[in-house]
């Protein structure tokens, strides 16, 4: 009896101990495309693997530092926000015009650092769509 | 023995419980205060209690009501974004130049209309001065705000340490009652 009371405590406190660690390790990253000029719509937003944020988002790609430069008359119309709920990374959406085509972007601010996530298209639904899909796991060269 | 085993079980099945939804309900919320306008800056950052952010943030207080709205010209130049690590809440931070006004006007403000939350806080309550922006012809347009710092002209730096100061004081929550 006494075995058995000893072997049931010990199989309690370890299940109560092994949800926690499961949370630690698989601790996601939250992510949200936010329109500032759609009264905060969320365009789309989901969870990103660490791993993934790590690679995409934390470490320069390494390539000669290229990153495109939106111009000065560039506006920002939303943001991509990162967060594990303790750490928050909050990218622009920038858009501009050269008076024929329009152009959107979306990447890091560090020049000479650029993380690999970069995102560039000529319309507005076709770059919300190619962010979603990179961030939904479709990363290219991946 | 049998008893006492069943009472052991029980007290830590609720014991588990009651921590579980404990660390549930009080997951604290991370700001962090963001310039684009400056290499992604971070002007400040810090934690709130999930209270606090429902107070704050989620709350539209019944005396201002105003709906927010910049001015046309207005640019995004940060965003302070608030989050449990679920739920996340941007508010951008825009500026513009009026033509009645040699400084910037500044805003951090929700975007839904009719429902500003408590963030803005009215002079009385908390200290800054928040003045209405007057057209043209004189008259206050409703919604339209800009905070000054210390009885300077606006500036992005004073507009900045004055939402620093104000997240601070949301943290202590000077007015839990209220």
């Amino acid at each position: 009896m006494k075995t058995a009371t000893v072997f049931l405590m010990s199989l309690l406190i370890l299940t109560s101990l092994c949800p926690a660690e499961e949370v630690k390790v698989e601790k996601q990253i939250k992510y949200a495309c936010i329109l500032f000029d759609q009264k905060g719509q969320v365009a789309f937003d989901g969870v990103l693997n660490p791993d993934r944020f790590k690679k995409w988002f934390k470490v320069s790609c390494g390539f000669g530092g290229y990153r495109l430069e939106p111009p000065q008359e560039s506006t920002i119309f939303g943001s991509l926000v990162l967060t594990d709920g303790g750490e928050i990374l909050a990218m622009p959406l920038y858009t501009w015009t050269n008076g024929k085509l329009e152009y959107y972007c979306c990447q890091s601010y560090e020049v000479g650092a650029p993380p690999r996530f970069l995102v560039m298209a000529k319309t507005r639904q076709g770059f919300l769509e190619e962010m979603k899909k990179q961030l939904s796991g479709h990363f290219p060269g991946e | 023995m049998n008893t006492a085993i069943v009472l052991l079980v029980s007290f830590l099945a609720v014991s588990c419980f009651s921590i579980a939804e404990e660390v549930k309900v009080q997951t604290p919320f991370k700001y962090s205060c963001i310039r684009f306008d400056q290499q992604g800056k971070v002007v400040c950052e810090g934690t709130i209690s999930a209270k606090q952010f429902h107070k704050w943030f989620e709350t539209v207080p019944q005396f201002m009501s105003c709906p927010p709205a910049v001015s046309k010209d207005a640019a995004v130049f940060g965003v302070l974004v608030l989050t449990d690590g679920e739920k996340i809440l941007t508010m951008p931070l825009y500026a513009w130049h009026g033509k009645e006004y040699e400084g910037e006007y500044c805003l951090c403000q929700s975007y839904s209309f009719g429902s500003s939350p408590a963030f803005l806080p009215p002079t009385f309550m908390i200290g800054p001065r928040v003045d209405a922006l007057l057209d043209s012809k004189g008259n206050a347009v409703p919604g339209i705000w800009h905070l000054t710092f210390g009885g300077q002209t606006a500036t992005r730096e004073g507009f900045l340490e004055e939402v620093k100061q104000q997240l601070i004081r949301v943290s202590m929550d000077p007015f839990e009652h209220w």
